[in-house]
């Protein structure tokens, strides 16, 4: 019944097929001769296996190819179980051509089942070579290749160590194809470890006679070759930059690092007296490695999409630990000598999901500023202008250590625990002598020293686990850390203060000598709980609670020296304990879907205050606070994407911050004899609502990117101070709570291609007003401060060996008093930047950097330039460029120092001016100079 | 065990076999199914090989990120009748955060020999119409299973973004199609390998029992209609003007 009808349809075809064009035929069987039908068949060019057409075969075996164009032609048949097979089907053929029966060999059922079926490898067929990825069977660490050849299908390893492969002696083993130790093919399987080897490879040893006349026969024997693997993944890498110049100046800096899939081990070192070119974000990443972007896991869950959004509570950056936390990021800021010296050591471990990591840092940073500065106030009868001269030596000194185990135990489960310790020591000597004027007049002159030397240490451990659901989008995160900080300061303090009458003669003089110790101390315990459960595919439910325990002890010990004798000063010397308990509860609903995302949610938090407060010794409470506050916060966000790739975004929030129990004790701070502090028992929580907007929209066929943000803020309640200053310009302050501040902002950026690739640029304008009021000798004085900052770059980059980078900013504040409106000023600061770099004549690069700034201020007739050009010229050297040598002229014109001002303070710092440089650097892998700028995205 | 179930597998094929070839014609495709592929990007390979990278800044990246592992991308491929469609699955909301995806539809209609592209990329919506295109395949010697299928190797190339693109296709299954538009083969493609492992599209599971497969055709087909040879020139000059600005354009066009 089946026959007839195929005949009909080879006839059809027949008949369709009378041109110049030609057919080709075949049956295909299996080595019995049975016919496989609709195994596949691919027409094949010679020339490269193009395929030109396919087809499957019939009932009876047979195939054809009809209208085939004349050329040389593969034919190959496939069939599930079987090797492929090809015949070649040469092109002097005009006519019609029959291939004849194409014999088809069964897949060994080994190879099917273990390489194919289990390995999931792919076997690879070159004529009688069938070769298979070793790597995909899993051997022991430390096998040897005799141990991997003992797993492959179709492989033997007597106890001898004699290989056969399909029952035939394997008489060679060639590595990379290359004989391996003459003729004993035990030598390379016994001793070549096999996590080197990437793929098996086993064919029929040919005799002398078959490779010249490509004659095949049944041999005897095979041969095995083993390749092995690229190293991948297994490096080190490094770099040394040592330089010396002019003024005694010396950069030191080097990174080391090995590193292989499961380990990664590094090691850094800097050092320099210039303040230049330390640890850059570069030379951190190639520190860290894998860790280099961890960062988060312990902070207190909040609202916001799965909980990122989140609180920080009791000084995650201002409490005590920041002390400690801060010696290790010391930026040397504006001005100053500094002699810098850190390094550590970072070792990281993944495999199987879980991750350990652990980092040793060192760093010692010394600065030496001597400068002047000077600071005005106005009050509504009077001002007054205090100039100092100061001289600063500080040294500091801090031991980090970290410790990071994380797992995920499954893909529901992860677990995090994390510890950290740091040690700090730090002393700072200064002297600081002042005049203070009152409408020009001057009223007093200090001479101040000081000798703080503090030694302080923390130890943080922190557990976190997250749990997923089996239910889509369910989720729990839990985590709890401890804390424990001491600081420890002791504080020589001399001073004497002249007090002038009217005529300018001493009226007065004040003497303190004195010696103060204080020890602080802070523990906390915090717990956070996070659940978010989906409603429905759009609808999220998400609650979180923050608990938070810190407890606060401080023992400050004054002591009046005269002579060789100690006085205890029970006046200053102080002893106190608080208690701050934190209770938040939140919860929020969620709309999250194509891109629209909606947060709407409550919170309730519970402040409790207790503090103790007394005097050394058996000195009873002078001090207690027992005070709770409650409050409520909202919260509002929604973000959508209106247009395509354009994003925007409004968020309300409104924050409460509790007030510090310093500020509530009711007693008279006397430390500072010139500006006493007194509490206030009556402060309530700072409450500010903030309102706020955002969009911005990237087009990336133009390049063009744009930004719009919009923010106000309504402080509800206000930390501030009211002052009182009497005749003799003494400062008595206390902590009040205000209404009516407020402050709005409004900046744009964008970003565009003039010329696409050679001219870019971007502008950003930033407005903003801040009204901040305060209390002086009782008049309420808002100061509300205006300011505009415009900015433009423009990046030029005609050819590969040029790039300009041309930047200008300026920053224009208006500042205006209620009280004392003579004294409304306007300041200007601009910075001109403008960077070039070459590539020249015999690979030379030149590398130019001026940067201009300009200060004014028309109230203090202040108009001050500091041009600052640097040049350097370097040339990568050595073989695979890893050498660089660098001559660098810094501050050509001689004009460095550290200069600030504001609307009411103005300082001067000496810095490192003029000097040149010669430096060279080694890479391990090599520099490659460019003269543009990278940018990621 | 493995062996034999090949072997009925061989069996329902044959058996498949003998309809067609009743219901009149040997080349009749009616395999109909709907096959999830995995899509993973090696975004460290990619940029490696970006012009600007040094030896430094590949060693940094793949220090930093080259133990991260994503979890990739699910794509389904619903086929029917000679007629495919091929889109990414629609992502799950479960961070509880929702970000717009952007359309990406391939229609490709093998007896006809039409496509229909709803491609969203760098800022637009795009409508590619036109004939498909027949690609020159190289077929190599090597086979490998694919969930549960034995596949044979091919090679081609795409010149728009320089890539040399490896096909495993199954020819047990009798369709010519497969995922990223790509199809002309004597079976289903159920593995793209793009430049040897930078983006690799893997069939995780093929449904061939479904009592009926429809092709999820948009109703609607907006976005701006463009012929496929405009398209590819906004591609193509997209990926090599960012290139000559030192950047990675696979941020933005799928690699």
């Amino acid at each position: 019944m089946k026959s007839p009808l195929l005949s009909l349809l080879l006839c059809l075809f027949s008949i369709s097929c009378l041109s110049q064009n030609y057919s080709i035929k075949g049956i295909v069987t299996d080595t019995l001769d049975v016919t496989l039908i609709s195994s596949t068949v691919l027409l094949l060019e010679q020339s490269d296996s193009t395929m030109v057409d396919f087809t499957r075969t019939e009932l009876d075996g047979s195939f054809k190819f009809e209208q085939v164009t004349p050329g040389a032609y593969i034919v190959k048949t496939t069939y599930i179980g079987y090797i492929p097979k090809t015949v070649n089907v040469p092109a002097e053929n005009k006519e019609d051509i029959d291939v004849g029966i194409i014999k088809m060999v069964e897949l060994a059922e080994e190879l099917m089942t273990v390489v194919i079926k289990a390995a999931k490898a792919p076997i690879k067929m070159r004529g009688d070579t069938i070769e298979y990825d070793a790597t995909t069977f899993k051997v022991p660490e430390g096998s040897t290749v005799e141990d991997l050849l003992k797993r492959l299908p179709g492989i033997e390893v007597e106890s001898d160590g004699s290989i056969m492969a399909d029952g035939k002696d394997v008489n060679t083993v060639t590595v990379d194809g290359k004989a391996f130790f003459g003729q004993d093919p035990k030598a390379a399987t016994k001793n070549l470890p096999a996590e080197g080897i990437s793929k098996v490879q086993v064919f029929d040893t040919k005799t002398e006679e078959e490779e010249i006349t490509g004659a095949t026969s049944q041999s005897k024997e095979k041969t095995m070759n083993l390749e092995l693997k690229e190293d991948f993944k297994n490096g080190g890498f490094g770099k040394v930059i040592a330089g010396m110049g002019t003024e005694s100046t010396k950069e030191l800096k080097g990174n080391y690092n090995r590193f292989n899939k499961k380990i990664q081990f590094s090691l850094v070192g800097v050092g320099n007296n210039t303040g230049r070119n330390g640890l850059s974000w570069n030379d951190y990443q190639d520190f860290m490695g894998s860790q280099s972007f961890n960062f988060g896991g312990g902070t207190d869950y909040g609202f916001g999409g799965g909980g990122w959004r989140s609180f920080t509570f009791g000084g995650g950056s201002g409490g005590l630990e920041s002390n400690i936390q801060s010696i290790f990021f010391n930026n040397s800021g504006n001005g100053g000598l500094p002699e810098n010296y850190n390094g550590g050591i970072n070792f990281n471990y993944e495999h199987n999901k879980t991750k350990v990591s652990s980092v040793y840092y060192y760093n010692q940073s010394g600065i030496i500023r001597d400068g002047n500065s000077s600071r005005d106030r106005f009050f509504q009868e009077f001002t007054t202008n205090e100039e100092a001269t100061n001289l600063n030596d500080n040294l500091s000194r801090g031991h980090r250590i970290e410790l990071e185990f994380t797992k995920d135990i499954d893909s529901l489960h992860f677990v995090k625990l994390k510890t950290n310790g740091a040690f700090i020591n730090e002393n700072n000597q200064a002297q600081e002598n002042t005049e203070l004027r009152k409408d020009g007049v001057l009223t007093s002159t200090s001479d101040i020293k000081n000798d703080i030397n503090t030694n302080g240490y923390l130890g943080n451990a922190l557990l976190l686990l997250r749990k997923k659901f089996k239910k889509k989008g369910r989720s729990l995160g839990v985590n709890a850390s401890y804390l424990y900080t001491e600081l420890e300061d002791n504080w020589t303090q001399n001073s004497v203060t002249n007090f002038y009458n009217n005529a300018a003669e001493i009226d007065s003089t004040a003497i303190i000598n004195q010696l103060n110790t204080n020890i602080r101390n802070k523990k906390q315990l915090k717990a956070n709980a996070l659940y978010v459960e989906p409603l429905s595919e759009k609808f999220f439910w998400q609650t979180f609670y923050n608990f938070s325990n810190r407890e606060e002890t401080g023992d400050r010990e004054v002591n009046d020296i005269s002579g060789s004798e100690r006085l205890l000063n029970e006046d200053l010397s102080r002893t106190y304990i608080n208690n701050i308990d934190l209770d938040r509860i939140g919860s929020s609903l969620r709309y999250s879907y194509e891109g629209v995302n909606i947060t709407m949610g409550l919170g309730y938090q519970r402040f409790d205050l207790k503090g103790d407060f007394k005097g050394k010794g058996d000195s009873p409470i002078i001090g207690k606070v027992d005070k709770i506050f409650t409050n409520w916060i909202p919260h509002f966000s929604l973000n959508f994407e209106p247009i395509r790739n354009g994003y925007m975004s409004f968020g309300y929030s409104r924050n409460a911050t509790e007030p510090s129990i310093d500020d509530l004790q009711p007693i008279v701070n006397n430390l500072n004899p010139q500006y006493i502090v007194i509490g206030n028992p009556g402060l309530t929580p700072e409450i500010n609502n903030r309102f706020s907007t955002s969009f911005n929209h990237s087009h990336p066929l133009s390049g063009r990117r744009i930004n719009l943000n919009a923010s106000i803020e309504f402080n509800e309640s206000q930390f501030s101070t009211s002052e009182t200053v009497d005749s003799f310009l003494i400062t008595t302050a206390q902590p009040i709570n205000v209404s009516g501040g407020r402050s709005w902002d409004v900046s744009g950026s964008l970003n565009f291609p003039i010329i696409k690739n050679r001219i870019t640029t971007r502008m950003r304008l930033n407005v903003g007003q801040n009204i901040r009021p305060s209390f002086v000798n009782d008049i309420k004085n808002n100061t509300t401060s205006l300011s505009y900052n415009p900015y433009i770059r423009v990046n030029i980059t005609p050819v590969d060996a040029i790039g300009i980078y041309l930047t200008a900013r300026s920053s224009f504040v208006n500042t205006t008093y209620d009280i004392n409106t003579s004294q409304n000023q306007s300041t200007r600061n601009d910075t001109y930047s403008a960077e070039l770099t070459a590539k020249t004549f015999a690979g030379i690069f030149l590398n130019a950097n001026f940067n201009y700034q300009k200060f004014k201020n028309n109230r203090f007739n202040v108009d001050r330039s500091i041009p600052i050009l640097n040049l350097s010229i370097y040339k990568q050297i050595l073989k695979g460029n890893r050498g660089e040598i660098r001559v660098s002229l810094y501050d050509a014109f001689n004009k460095n120092v550290g200069f600030t001002s504001s609307d009411t303070y103005r300082s001067e710092t000496q810095s490192l001016a003029r000097y040149v440089m010669l430096s060279f650097t080694y890479n391990i892998r090599g520099i490659q100079s460019s003269a543009h700028k990278k940018s990621w995205w | 065990m493995i062996i034999y179930s090949i072997v009925m597998i061989q069996k329902k094929i044959l058996l498949g076999f003998l309809i067609f070839i009743i219901g009149g014609s040997l080349y009749a495709q009616d395999v109909k199914g709907v096959v999830t592929y995995n899509r993973k990007t090696d975004y460290i390979s990619i940029i490696s090989k970006l012009p600007h990278m040094t030896k430094e800044e590949v060693d940094r990246m793949s220090l930093t990120w080259g133990n991260w592992a994503s979890e990739g991308r699910d794509h389904h491929l619903f086929f029917k009748k000679n007629k495919s469609l091929y889109q990414p699955k629609k992502r799950e909301n479960d961070n509880g955060y929702s970000w717009k995806q952007d359309q990406f539809v391939l229609i490709r209609d093998y007896k006809n020999k039409e496509r229909e592209d709803v491609i969203e990329t760098l800022g637009n919506l795009y409508h590619i119409k036109g004939p498909l295109v027949k690609r020159k395949w190289k077929i190599l010697n090597e086979i490998r299973e694919i969930a549960g299928y034995l596949c044979m190797k091919a090679e081609t190339y795409n010149p728009i973004k320089d890539q040399t693109i490896h096909a495993w296709f199954a020819d047990g299954i009798t369709f010519s199609g497969g995922p990223e538009g790509f199809g002309g083969l004597p079976g289903l493609i159920l593995e793209i390998d793009i430049n040897n492992g930078d983006a690799v599209i893997t069939a995780t599971s093929v449904d061939l029992d479904r009592e009926d497969v429809t092709l999820p055709i948009p109703k609607k087909i907006k976005g701006k209609k463009i012929t496929e040879e405009k398209f590819d020139a906004i591609i193509k000059k997209y990926v090599k003007e960012t290139i000559e600005g030192k950047k990675n354009p696979y941020w933005r066009v799928r690699y």
